[in-house]
Parts: C-alpha cells; sequence; structure tokens
C-alpha cells in the first residue's frame, strides 16, 4: 500500500464518517427497558438467580442440600441398587443395538460385492453432487451480495 | 425521586449515545436496539454506583463495545468463511483511488443525499470491514487493539479498514459520477 493515498484515504473517511448524523434511540426503547426492570422487580425471590435469594432462605438451602446428600449416602443400599437397575438396562441397550449391527453386517456380507460397490459409487456421486451444489450456492449468494 | 425515575432520567442522557455505538458497530437497528436494552438492564443493577459517577458514560461506552463485540463474535466464523470468497471483479483495493482535494471535500462531499449514500454504502460493507472500520473512526481504537479485540491479524485489521474506505470512497464516486458532479 503506498502510504500517501492511504492518509489521505484515511483522511477522507474520518471527514466522512464523523459528519453522518446521529442515530437517535428509537422512543419504545426506554420503556422497554423499564418494562423488563419492573418485571424482573415483580418476580417472586425464588425465580431469581440463588445469588439474589434473602439470605436466610440461602443459608437453609445449602443446610437442605445438605442434608438430602447426607440422606443419600447413609441410606445408601437403596440408592445404590436402583443405580444397578438403570446400568443393567443401559447393558440391555447396548446388547440390543449390537445384535441389530451383526445381522446388517451378516446381510452385507452375503450381498453380491458388484451390488455394493456400484451402491457405494452412487452414494460418492451423490454427496460430490450435493457439495458442488452447495458451492455453487454459496458463490452465487456471494456473488449477489 | 424514586430510584426507578432516575434511572428513566439516567437513560434519558445515555441512550442516544449507546444505540448509537451499537447501530455503528452493528450495521442494524434491531441488533443494536437488542444491545441497547441489554446495556441499560447492567446499567440498573450498578445503578447505585452509576447514578453519582461522573464516568459512567464511560462505563456505558465500554459495556456497549463489549457487548456488540460479543454478537459479532458469535457470526465470526461466518465472516471468515465468505471472506475467503469475494465475488471476481470486488477489488477496491487494487484499484487506484481518485482524490478530490480537501476542500473540494468539505464542500461537496456532505450534501444530505451523500450522507444518505454513505449510510447505504456503510450497511453493505462486510461485517469484518465495517466493524474493524467503525472501531478506527468511532471508538478511536488504533489498529493493534483492534485486532485483539476482534481476535484477528493485525494484516487482516489494516486490509478490512483499508478495503472498507475505498468500497465507500468509490461508491461515492459512482453516485456522484451519476449524477454528473465533477470533483
Amino acid at each position: 500500500m503506498n502510504r500517501k493515498p492511504e492518509n489521505q484515504l484515511e483522511a477522507w473517511a474520518q471527514a466522512a464518517l464523523q459528519e453522518l448524523p446521529r442515530k437517535n434511540a428509537p422512543l419504545w426503547l426506554s420503556q422497554r427497558v423499564m418494562e423488563q426492570i419492573r418485571k424482573e422487580a415483580s418476580r417472586p425471590w425464588y425465580r431469581k438467580p440463588w445469588l439474589s435469594w434473602p439470605f436466610s432462605v440461602r443459608i437453609f438451602s445449602v443446610v437442605g442440600l445438605g442434608g438430602i446428600l447426607f440422606s443419600a449416602w447413609a441410606f445408601g443400599h437403596p440408592v445404590g441398587s436402583v443405580a444397578a437397575e438403570q446400568v443393567d438396562q443401559a447393558v440391555s441397550y447396548t446388547s440390543t443395538v449390537e445384535s441389530v449391527g451383526r445381522a446388517g453386517l451378516l446381510a452385507l456380507a452375503n450381498v453380491h460385492p458388484w451390488i455394493l460397490a456400484t451402491a457405494a459409487g452412487a452414494l460418492a456421486i451423490a454427496a460430490l453432487a450435493t457439495c458442488g451444489f452447495g458451492a455453487l450456492c454459496v458463490r452465487v449468494a456471494a456473488t449477489n451480495r | 425521586m424514586s430510584d426507578t425515575a432516575q434511572f428513566e432520567a439516567f437513560m434519558t442522557a445515555y441512550q442516544d449515545m449507546v444505540y448509537n455505538t451499537a447501530y455503528r458497530l452493528l450495521g442494524t437497528e434491531t441488533d443494536a436496539a437488542d444491545v441497547a436494552q441489554e446495556v441499560f438492564l447492567r446499567a440498573w443493577k450498578h445503578f447505585p454506583d452509576l447514578r453519582s459517577n461522573t464516568s459512567a458514560g464511560g462505563w456505558l461506552k465500554t459495556v456497549t463495545r463489549n457487548l456488540c463485540l460479543n454478537h459479532l463474535t458469535r457470526y465470526r466464523a461466518r465472516w471468515r468463511f465468505f471472506s475467503d470468497l469475494r465475488p471476481e471483479g470486488d477489488s477496491d483495493d487494487d484499484e487506484p483511488i481518485d482524490f478530490a482535494a480537501p476542500d473540494t471535500f468539505e464542500q461537496s462531499l456532505f450534501t444530505g443525499d451523500q450522507k444518505q449514500i454513505l449510510e447505504q454504502a456503510i450497511a453493505q460493507l462486510h461485517p469484518a470491514q465495517r466493524t474493524a472500520l467503525m472501531l478506527y473512526h468511532f471508538e478511536d481504537m488504533d489498529y493493534v487493539d483492534i485486532a485483539k479485540h476482534l481476535g484477528v491479524s493485525l494484516g487482516k485489521v489494516k486490509t478490512d479498514i483499508h478495503r472498507a474506505r475505498a468500497a465507500l470512497q468509490k461508491k461515492l464516486q459512482l453516485k456522484r459520477a451519476d449524477l454528473g458532479v465533477t470533483t
């Protein structure tokens, strides 16, 4: 970049931009803000962030949460068995998915290789066509900007 | 005077400045209004400190600028992607620019119509270019600060600002040529 034209351009831009009129805030802005403030003030304490709860309630909530955690630990056995049941259920889902996957692989193994190759080729062409069309759309959008 | 009445007066005093700053950086009225609202909601939370503070205007301007930059950051990935796809023939930086003499700028550039054209040209700038240009010319930030705030390289900031200025200049010159105005 040539320094002199650049300085002239900068001076021009500075002068031009400083001449632009100030954008005034819309009249409804202050009304919207005040409305939001009133709405916030009228919310009950339990719907506000925890830090803005009354001090005594915050203390009580900490003690209460501590009590719940202690109870869970003290009566851990029933809680533990519920957890174990959940894990069992998750494992059974996993084995179902695994069985379906194996069945799919078995089915694929019995399909003629030419059919598989044709299907893979068709998929690849479809993917490339989608990417090409997407790129074309982006270029057209950028050109019309 | 109640707290809310005082805050309303405070807002009336500063809302144009906040809105104008947000509008210049974001380029749309809707986004500027949303950011201005967020700024004043934050100001309300700090109002006990701000009401008697002489630098409240500076605080508001800084918060506005930061919220605008946060807002723009969400779209940065898109800017980067599209900035690599500049349309062919869009080479503002490569063409020599014919400058008018400084006194001619003062006399004939800033008519009402041309301010309108300039506003439109700014609105059509690429977001990355517009933001960098506005931070430089309206927020008095230098290239290094702008690069730091936008999280881009110094070279990109310089290029974006140069291209933005050149694009504005070119659009105004084209319009003047259309109207048969000579410089």
